[in-house]
């Protein structure tokens, strides 16, 4: 009987050292899966920040891009108080008092554009975001502060995880290298009240033009000499953009 | 007790015994093979993710360079899609930038490559893998 008990507790303690065994390999392998998840989910949250950075420096740019552009094709002016010319099959606003680039319209009209533009591209980005931004130009320099959170999942080895997290991205576009907002009433104070010889003898920097007189009037295509991305009826150019005005004699 | 009834219970303690010492055995081989084979498949995972790194971080740079002093990579990457003729100089700029591995260059995606997007009329996915050579 001694001896059937000693073989029973012998049994017993192997089986509890063989149910450790395994409850520690289990708790040692769940555990280094933990591990291995976490530096994965950090690896992939930096990656995220990235990703996201850089698209948003890239659509500040375009952004900014395409409400010059638009500020460009509205002749730099507000449409409501400015007669409109035809000629060489062309529309040509005409600069006057009345109707001329100021400076404080159109940093605000940039800024509406922009602010457009830049959430449509956002709303392109594939992935689960939230974002807030404010933007602002001072001095040449357009600065787009965005607060934004990340909501990703990721399959990884030990679970599926469900991850969000916050961070703030500052993108900054230096107008001044493209074409300053102040570049359309710089043009207007330079050609206003100026005869057509001395208007031919006219630089800018960041302009060409062309001039021809017609019934009393100058007609003025300006084309920057950079080419500008911008979106026109869904197609995308790459080219110069174009700014048209006439000025009364 | 008689003696075969002693016989009959050595004989099984000791059965049990070499049971137990088998099960014992079989646990240490297996988890033994378990971890060996966790410890390559974890070595596999992280060198394929230092690969992805290394392709995500010389793709965040390598958008950002600068061809000319107009354009960058990433434009250069949306010109290509606008206009095939900037194709040729798309693939020599990433030939100078990525040859140091085999490498595979995709607009539109390319599974288990490093991605990023960029901003366009459509967004581009642009994908990079790479492999040691």
């Amino acid at each position: 009987m001694k001896k059937q008990g000693g073989s029973f507790a012998l049994l017993l303690v192997l089986f509890v050292f063989v149910l450790g065994g395994l409850l520690w390999s289990s708790f040692r392998t769940k555990n280094l899966n933990i591990k291995t998840d976490l530096a994965a989910l950090e690896n992939l949250s930096l990656k995220e920040i990235d990703r996201l950075s850089f698209y948003l420096d890239q659509a500040a740019s375009l952004a900014a891009q395409q409400a010059l552009e638009k500020l460009a094709a509205t002749g730099a002016v507000e449409g409501a108080k400015c007669f409109v010319h035809s000629f060489d099959g062309k529309k040509f606003i005409e600069w006057n008092e009345q109707c001329k680039p100021e400076q404080k319209l159109l940093k605000e009209n940039f800024l509406i554009y922009y602010n457009q533009s830049l959430t449509e591209l956002l709303n392109r980005y594939p992935e689960k975001f939230e974002l807030k931004y404010d933007s602002s130009l001072e001095a040449g320099v357009l600065k787009t502060v965005a607060k934004t959170k990340i909501l990703a999942t990721q399959k990884a080895i030990f679970a599926l995880y469900n991850i969000s997290f916050d961070f703030e991205h500052t993108s900054e576009v230096n107008l001044t290298k493209l074409l300053s907002v102040d570049d359309f009433e710089l043009i207007y104070q330079k050609v206003k009240n100026k005869k057509l010889e001395e208007i031919k003898k006219l630089n800018f920097e960041h302009w060409n033009f062309e001039v021809k007189e017609s019934a009393g009037l100058i007609f003025f295509e300006f084309r920057t000499k950079k080419n500008f991305f911008f979106e026109k009826d869904g197609i995308e150019h790459y080219s110069p953009l174009e700014l048209r005005f006439c000025h009364k004699l | 007790m008689n003696r075969k009834a002693q016989i009959g219970i050595a004989i099984q303690d000791t059965v049990a015994f070499i049971f137990v010492l088998f099960a014992l055995f079989l646990f240490f081989v297996f988890s033994g093979a378990f971890l060996d084979w966790f410890k390559s498949h974890a070595k596999e995972i992280s060198s394929l993710q230092e690969l992805q790194s290394q392709a995500h971080h010389s793709l965040y740079a390598w958008l950002q360079k600068r061809v000319d002093e107009n354009l960058t990579v990433a434009d250069l990457v949306r010109l290509s899609v606008m206009d095939p003729s900037y194709k040729d100089k798309l693939e020599q700029e990433a030939k100078l930038a990525f040859d140091f591995y085999d490498y595979e260059l995709k607009i539109e995606g390319l599974e288990g490559g490093a991605k990023f997007y960029i901003p366009s009329n459509k967004t581009l996915v642009l994908s990079l893998k790479i492999k040691r050579k």
